[in-house]
């Protein structure tokens, strides 16, 4: 069975399929999660929080996920497009659905540049 | 875990965070093995090659250090000093934001307003009715009050049921019996002021003020939180729920940073009952919160204040009342506290 992300807080209990989870955004103190069929879920939980969550709870050889900044974490398996200069980053399922999301022009040249020399695979 | 800047990127479940140059800033445990073998190192960006480290504090950090002091210095310079120009340090840890950013609530000068109401009835504050059960025909009471000298106009929504709207609402639909400006619009962008969910959909993001209203299922609910697990149920259940300066938490007053006078308004807490509360009078912040605690509210948050916000409510006898600018009635995601007939 596809491994969670298991989030519990005074509301409920959310499981996420990890390979389901494209990004998740930092809004204030709250969490968007963009899922694989382009479901959105907000949960209240910083986004540093969230880190230690997954820290925990992700499988220690699974080195998928990225925080991108203080406002992003995304799953490196759903990277498209690297676009620095433009300060845009692209992910996509490969079905055809694409998710373009903004980050800072200096953390998408350490994406690209952690690419170009093998520190991400 | 180290903070994170807006400018690196890490892998989750490893300790290192790259920049741009892909050069480790705070190399991880393992790396640090390593390193113990092969001496820590540091990259010089001019040189193009890896230093060792300087031994002790980094400048970085002693300059960290440095404005950490000169911040609880000053902190404690005011708070000894008793300071009443300075903003309660309260209000400073609450993030609250100016009001000038908002389209409504500009300040008023004293002595350009003039009051509606000359002198308002003093009643018994336990004179106060309850919102339900007292009339067949559902309708807005109006009760005035003069709270140490505070007059204040109070509309107890009768047998209705509380909504959130965003755009637009028409004073001549009948079925609504009482409508108030609700969350601040900023004036640069338009955009509703802080964390807001409306019918389940987000519509607002941000937490500028800790006050909250949320009526999930028709159950009102208004407090003071940081984040508040109302937004999830909000968004689950196909609520609502908007952020506005907190006045009253649990019987006592809030302190807020906005100075100046204006009209005020606000949604209030008595027991299980809820009503409307505005202020005669340009008032501040601070004496209209001490006027609610007064009033033995549980809670109150404020609604868009000023003479400009929108609202009309039906009286007993069906008449419309209606008052604010209409040219605002087209204000991009204007919203409304309104109660309907059920």
């Amino acid at each position: 069975m596809t491994p969670h992300l298991t989030i519990s807080n005074t509301i409920g209990l959310y499981r996420f399929p990890i390979d389901s989870i494209v990004y998740i955004a930092a809004e204030g103190n709250y969490s968007r999660f963009k899922m694989a069929d382009d479901d959105e879920q907000v949960l209240v939980c910083q986004l540093g929080q969230l880190e230690e969550i997954m820290r925990e709870q992700l499988n220690k050889e699974d080195n998928r996920f990225l925080r991108v900044g203080r406002s992003l974490i995304i799953n490196l398996d759903y990277v498209y497009v690297i676009n620095p200069s433009k300060g845009q980053l692209i992910l996509s399922n490969g079905c055809g659905v694409r998710y373009p999301i903004t980050a800072s022009k200096d953390a998408l040249t350490a994406l690209k540049n952690a690419y170009d020399n093998g520190v991400i695979k | 875990m180290e903070d994170i800047k807006d400018s690196e990127i890490r892998i989750i479940g490893k300790d290192e965070t790259f920049d741009k140059n892909t050069v480790p800033v705070n190399p991880s445990a393992e790396s640090s093995k390593d390193d113990s073998v092969l001496e820590k190192k540091s990259f010089d960006r001019e040189e193009g090659r890896y230093n060792k480290p300087k031994d002790g504090w980094s400048i970085r950090k002693l300059l960290i250090l440095f404005v950490l002091f000169v911040i609880v210095a000053n902190v404690l310079f005011y708070i000894f000093k008793g300071s009443m120009s300075q903003p309660p340090v309260e209000a400073r840890m609450n993030g609250v934001e100016e009001l000038e950013n908002a389209m409504f609530d500009p300040e008023v000068p004293e002595g350009q307003f003039e009051s509606e109401v000359s002198a308002a009835n003093t009643m018994i504050l336990d004179d106060i009715p309850v919102t339900s059960s007292t009339s067949a025909v559902p309708h807005c009471q109006e009760k005035m009050v003069e709270i140490n000298g505070i007059e204040l106009k109070l509309m107890i929504p009768m047998d209705a049921v509380p909504k959130f709207v965003v755009g637009k609402i028409d004073p001549n639909d009948a079925n609504i019996v009482l409508a108030l400006q609700a969350a601040d619009i900023r004036k640069d962008n338009g955009e509703i002021v802080g964390a807001c969910v409306y019918n389940g959909e987000v519509v607002g993001k941000g937490l500028a003020k800790k006050g909250y209203v949320s009526i999930i299922q028709g159950k009102m609910r208004i407090g003071v939180t940081d984040h508040s697990p109302l937004f999830e149920a909000a968004i689950q259940e196909g609520g609502d729920f908007f952020r506005q300066y907190p006045l009253v938490a649990d019987g006592v007053m809030i302190e807020n940073q906005p100075k100046g006078k204006a009209v005020r308004r606000a949604i209030c807490q008595r027991g299980s009952n809820f009503f409307v509360a505005e202020s005669l009078t340009p008032e501040s912040f601070h004496d209209f919160a001490q006027a609610l605690q007064d009033l033995n509210v549980d809670n109150a948050v404020y609604l868009v204040g000023s003479q400009y916000a929108l609202g009309f409510l039906r009286d007993i006898n069906n008449k419309l009342h209606e008052w604010g600018e209409s040219k605002f009635a087209k204000a991009k995601n204007i919203s409304y506290l309104v109660w309907k007939k059920e």
